[in-house]
């Protein structure tokens, strides 16, 4: 569940980038492309427009006036030139000699470009004929207007750029800070679930699995009762492993890991493991006792009981289970001699229910899943390694500790110790003085 | 509770002479499970008395005649941890509870509220059978002494600890720990020797129970529980009990 939260985050995020740069890059297009028209338009209402006229025609002075008139509606006009003449101006550095020769004006019905030799953007030149006139009006800037224009522009436009990068991420931010807690909800409603069922669940199997052992020991069954019976204490210890096996999944789901180091003897535990499974005659065991790794118990418990139950279950009825020192670390294999794992199968094996698992065990799928993710908890190497017909070896390798810390100061196996206060061994209260 | 009947009840949980060694009293709600539990511990050879809540239970602790109680920890009005808690201040009997949710949490508040083991449903009623044996299972001094270390007297036969001359109360589990401890001056114990030795778990048992009761142990007997100079932890290993 964590996990697929941090994956719906880091989504989140990347699609939020990627909006925000394509924006960005739209954002840009537009305003380059808008640059000159929005110049020509800011300057063309300015007092410093100019009017440049060139006239073709024979009645000059009536265009002059036609052009006057024009100009009005569009700012400031001063006759620059009429029919090529220069003609008497307020301003003396409008000069229609300024434009210089090599200047190639090209006409367009309202906007025509100058170039300079080299073709680059010199004078801008926008308008056309007047009404009524023979004369063509053209307002007239020069580069350096166009780019004192786009450079009073440019705070302006990098302001805009900054806000509306804000603004998508502000928006990004919000919604995904939305939909992750809508996620967190969800996740604690589920876990709550989780912890719900479980009780809801457990209480009537305790009760069923508590049934199934009387009935075990009821010695003596009516024979028309015999087979159902039996039928329905297999079937409850089957649904107490598959319960047990969700459960813990469902732990490790929910990150509750809390792991204790603490030194182990894993051929203590293995031989304990194998007392407790009543398996001691179907397990045998190859131990090196000097063999000691600092972990956590409850985690390495579930790896070996899962091994073992799973070479059990897809073994011939008897397994291995070898723990050795190697090259500095603990290694414990467990071995059965079954059919083996199919090689498209192996890859998948540690997955839950994963179908090499469930079609070859009545298993509940989730043994070899739960075995791998503790042995990633505590950092140790799981792998398979199967033949098919021969049999499947499961190996886990892990640090092992300097031999000698348990042995030589500790008292581990109790042997030595002064145990003045300890029992016989008698049981429910039955005494042996 | 009068110090007789303490030291009574003490020497039923741990010298397993009196009748009552073989009576349960079993606290949980859910009637089917009371019933096959029930059933379960008298083919086992034990007396049942079941409380289905803590009210109940805890009137039934104050008598004193039991030599374990079975706690669920889920239960109507009066919680279950709640009813270790009040158990624990009257009574040294060992608690087990039973608990449907093994996260740690649960499990370490369990033990923290003074319960001695847990089990986990579902459990198989043989494995119930043997816990509630191994902790019933009789200690018997062999030698009647009493033990001086430091400033603690330790009197195996009275099942009693003086701290500079006052008496202090420990549960049943708890005294056992430190006897098996103060046996042990200068060694370092695994939890798996103390589980062992102790609680009677075959090496596979939860090191938390060790940890958490080490924990309870000290509160009573050390000067300074969060220095402790008396339990000491080797880190990674165990603990060691300090002479003097």
């Amino acid at each position: 569940m964590a996990s697929r939260v941090a994956r719906y985050r880091s989504r989140v995020v990347v699609s939020a980038v990627a909006a925000a740069v394509a924006c960005l890059v739209l954002l840009a297009y537009h305003v380059i492309s808008n640059a000159r028209r929005v110049a020509f338009v800011e300057r063309s209402r300015d007092e410093a427009a100019l009017v440049l006229a060139v006239f073709s025609g024979d009645d000059s002075r009536q265009a002059v006036e036609n052009i006057a008139e024009v100009g009005k509606n569009i700012g400031r006009v001063e006759i620059v030139a009429v029919a090529g003449r220069q003609v008497a101006t307020s301003d003396a550095r409008l000069d229609i000699n300024t434009v210089p020769a090599s200047v190639r004006v090209d006409r367009q019905p309202h906007e025509l470009r100058a170039a300079d030799a080299r073709g680059g953007l010199r004078y801008l030149v926008v308008g056309g004929r007047t009404l009524d006139g023979a004369a063509d009006v053209y307002v007239f800037f020069s580069k350096e207007k166009l780019d004192a224009g786009i450079a009073a522009l440019r705070p302006t436009l990098a302001l805009a750029w900054l806000a509306s990068v804000l603004l998508v991420a502000a928006l990004l931010q919000w919604n995904a800070r939305r939909r992750m807690r809508r996620l967190a909800a969800h996740h604690e409603r589920e876990r709550r679930f989780n912890a719900d069922m479980a009780h809801e669940l457990r209480t009537p199997l305790a009760a069923m699995v508590t049934t199934a052992s009387l009935i075990d020991d009821a010695g003596q069954l009516p024979p028309n009762l015999e087979g159902p019976l039996r039928v329905m204490v297999t079937q409850t210890r089957r649904l107490k492993t598959l319960v047990d096996n969700l459960l813990e999944v469902a732990r490790l789901e929910a990150g509750d890991h809390d792991l204790h180091r603490e030194l182990l003897s894993p051929a203590a535990l293995a031989s304990a493991l194998v007392r407790a499974g009543g398996w001691r005659d179907r397990i045998d065991l190859v131990l090196d006792d000097s063999v000691v790794v600092s972990t956590d118990r409850r985690a390495l418990v579930r790896v070996l009981i899962n091994l073992m139950t799973n070479a059990l279950h897809h073994g011939t009825g008897r397994a291995r289970v070898r723990i050795s020192r190697e090259d500095g670390h603990a290694r414990i294999d467990v071995i059965d001699d079954g059919p083996g794992i199919p090689a498209d199968e192996v890859r998948g094996v540690f997955r839950r229910f994963s179908p090499s698992d469930s079609h070859r065990s009545p298993g509940s799928g989730l043994g070899l899943a739960i075995a791998r993710e503790n042995a990633d908890l505590l950092g140790a190497e799981l792998s398979v390694q199967t033949i098919v017909g021969i049999g499947t070896r499961f190996t886990m390798r892990m640090p092992a500790v300097d031999d000698g810390v348990l042995t030589t100061s500790v008292a581990s196996d109790g042997r030595h110790l002064e145990t003045p206060m300890l029992p016989d061994s008698s049981t429910g209260g039955r005494t042996t003085p | 509770m009068t110090e007789d009947a303490r030291t009574a009840e003490m020497r039923t949980a741990l010298n397993g002479t009196a009748l009552a060694t073989r009576r349960v009293l079993l606290v949980e709600d859910d009637p089917a499970l009371c019933t096959v539990i029930g059933l379960t511990l008298e083919a086992a050879g034990m007396e049942v008395t079941a409380a289905a809540d803590g009210e109940t239970a805890l009137k039934e602790a104050r008598t004193g005649r039991f030599a374990i109680v079975l706690l669920d920890l889920l239960l109507p009005a009066l919680d279950g941890l709640e009813v270790c808690r009040r158990i624990r201040q009257t009574s040294h009997v060992p608690i087990i509870v039973i608990t449907a949710l093994d996260s740690t949490g649960d499990v370490v508040s369990g033990l923290e509220a003074g319960a001695d083991d847990y089990m986990t449903k579902p459990f198989e009623g043989p494995e119930l059978v043997a816990r509630i044996r191994a902790l019933l299972r009789r200690s018997r001094p062999q030698s009647d002494g009493v033990r001086r270390i430091g400033d603690l007297e330790i009197d195996a036969a009275a099942y009693r600890l003086r701290k500079a001359g006052r008496d202090v109360q420990l549960s049943a589990m708890e005294f056992r720990l430190l006897l098996v401890l103060s046996a042990n001056v200068g060694r370092v114990l695994t939890r798996d020797v103390l589980l062992d030795r102790v609680w009677d778990y075959d090496y596979i048992g939860d090191s938390r129970l060790v940890d958490m009761a080490v924990k309870r142990l000290r509160a009573k007997i050390e000067d300074d529980p969060s220095n402790p100079t008396r339990v000491v932890t080797v880190r990674g290993v165990g603990y060691r009990f300090e002479p003097g």
